[in-house]
């Protein structure tokens, strides 16, 4: 899933979660990280992680795109079982339902809360500049993706990618991303050069509400 | 698989320490040299370079398993010290989106550093010696792709060696309430466990390694690719005298 379509939803969503602020529910994220982390008995995971899908089922939100998401870490989790010996029932429930309670909890908190909500939260934790690189990634994400989607449309129009012309294919694609580095790196000079002139000397200056 | 996502609740908690300890001191360094890596136009290289990285993520080599990460890639660009500020931002975001676990953002930042490091200095090396950029792209790449498979699994293993203890822990919590007069049934429990659940490493490799190989070639030709357009077109990026993020 696109981090622009994401975006989209937390900007403008209406939902009830939607309206509570950044900080309760990053507050709650964190107890649930915390949770998964020192807690070894899988029905009180499973139980938080219910919890969290009726979340999902009683918000106003897109439940499918949530939940695909959300599921993306068993990828993860079953390379790892597969490398356990003789796994249990008990410890396969238990990093199932860690794993799933975690990546359901920030994708809620992400479908409901904009990145710059919580590089905001967060600025008063990390250092000035890592918020501020955290703040120019989020800004370059929205420019170098228009950039992208023009290169694969013409990516598409001239030379599509073909299976049966793999180096040909592999040749396109490296072009295609040496040309949006090229561009990237443009986007960075320009992108410095607005921030000198907006008085940058080491941290991003933002109003706070 | 160049890198793996972590995830939360998987790893030792001394391990996940260590891991933020490891950035924190970088983080500090960065501090302290802030003038020389961060108060220069390279901050904005550094953000554009991590948005770069996020991009080329969403497109997948071999869905859903394998994705490319251009940590090779902002290695070269950006030199050893900012690569790892540009892939700890990125893996914080990442984190947002359930891909590698918040607790492990700092060992999943370390392990895709190393690659970075490992294919700045590779591509350097090679670049003195090979005169195709092709090749020597193509190896500084698949072999720090290669690198970092071991890496990730060497952290799974370091932080899941004792995957029995704290699931043993909770199965005594269980016994104590229902079980208080069977001690010596725990006992035999216990050692059953200790020899029966295990984090087998062996197999682990087995299936990054497997899984990975077709991955880190096609990602290792692809960055080839990259480089080799960007020396007819811009070779300034790479062609420095001094390695970026380290004069």
């Amino acid at each position: 899933m696109k981090i622009i379509d994401l975006d989209y939803y937390a900007i403008y969503g209406n939902s009830w979660l939607h309206k509570m602020p950044a900080q309760y529910k990053l507050i709650t994220a964190f107890l649930v990280l915390v949770s998964v982390l020192f807690i070894y008995n899988y029905a009180v995971l499973g139980f938080i992680y219910i919890l969290l899908l009726a979340i999902i089922l009683f918000s106003d939100l897109p439940k499918v795109k949530i939940l695909l998401l959300s599921l993306y870490p068993l990828l993860f989790i079953t390379l790892y079982l597969f490398s356990i010996d003789n796994l249990t029932y008990n410890l396969t429930l238990l990093m199932i339902f860690k794993v799933l309670s975690t990546a359901t909890t920030f994708v809620l908190l992400i479908f409901t809360t904009t990145y710059i909500e919580i590089f905001k939260k967060l600025d008063k934790f990390l250092p000035s500049f890592l918020v501020s690189v955290l703040f120019l990634t989020y800004r370059s994400i929205f420019i170098l993706w228009t950039i992208f989607e023009n290169l694969q449309l013409t990516l598409h129009i001239r030379g599509k990618l073909q299976l049966s012309r793999p180096v040909y294919s592999l040749r396109l694609l490296g072009n295609a991303f040496g040309h949006l580095l090229i561009r990237a790196i443009k986007v960075s000079e320009d992108m410095y050069e607005c921030m000198m002139i907006r008085g940058y000397s080491g941290n991003l200056r933002y109003l706070r509400k | 698989m160049s890198h793996i996502h972590i995830q939360d609740g998987v790893l030792s908690i001394w391990l996940i320490i260590i891991g933020y300890l490891l950035i924190g001191l970088y983080l500090i360094f960065l501090f302290f040299n802030k003038k020389k890596f961060i108060a220069n136009k390279k901050i904005a290289l550094v953000g554009v370079i991590s948005a770069l990285m996020l991009i080329t993520m969403t497109v997948e080599i071999i869905p859903p398993a394998y994705h490319m990460n251009m940590a090779v890639l902002s290695g070269i660009v950006l030199g050893p010290v900012l690569s790892i500020l540009a892939i700890f931002v990125a893996n914080i975001i990442l984190a947002f989106l359930g891909h590698g676990g918040i607790s492990v953002i700092a060992l999943n930042t370390i392990v895709v550093s190393i690659e970075a490091i490992l294919g700045f200095w590779g591509f350097k090396l090679l670049n003195s010696k090979v005169k195709n950029i092709f090749i020597s792209v193509f190896l500084a790449t698949f072999l720090a792709l290669f690198a970092s498979a071991w890496i990730s699994a060497g952290v799974v293993y370091l932080g899941t060696n004792g995957v029995e203890s704290p699931f043993h822990n909770h199965e005594h919590a269980i016994e104590t309430v229902h079980e208080h007069s069977s001690v010596e049934h725990h006992n035999a429990n216990s050692v059953s466990n200790h020899n029966a659940i295990d984090f087998n490493l062996g197999r682990f490799l087995f299936a990054i390694l497997s899984l990975g190989i077709f991955g880190w070639v096609i990602e290792a030709v692809i960055t080839a690719f990259m480089l080799k357009y960007i020396k007819q077109v811009k070779p300034d990026i790479i062609e420095y005298d001094i390695s970026p993020g380290i004069e």
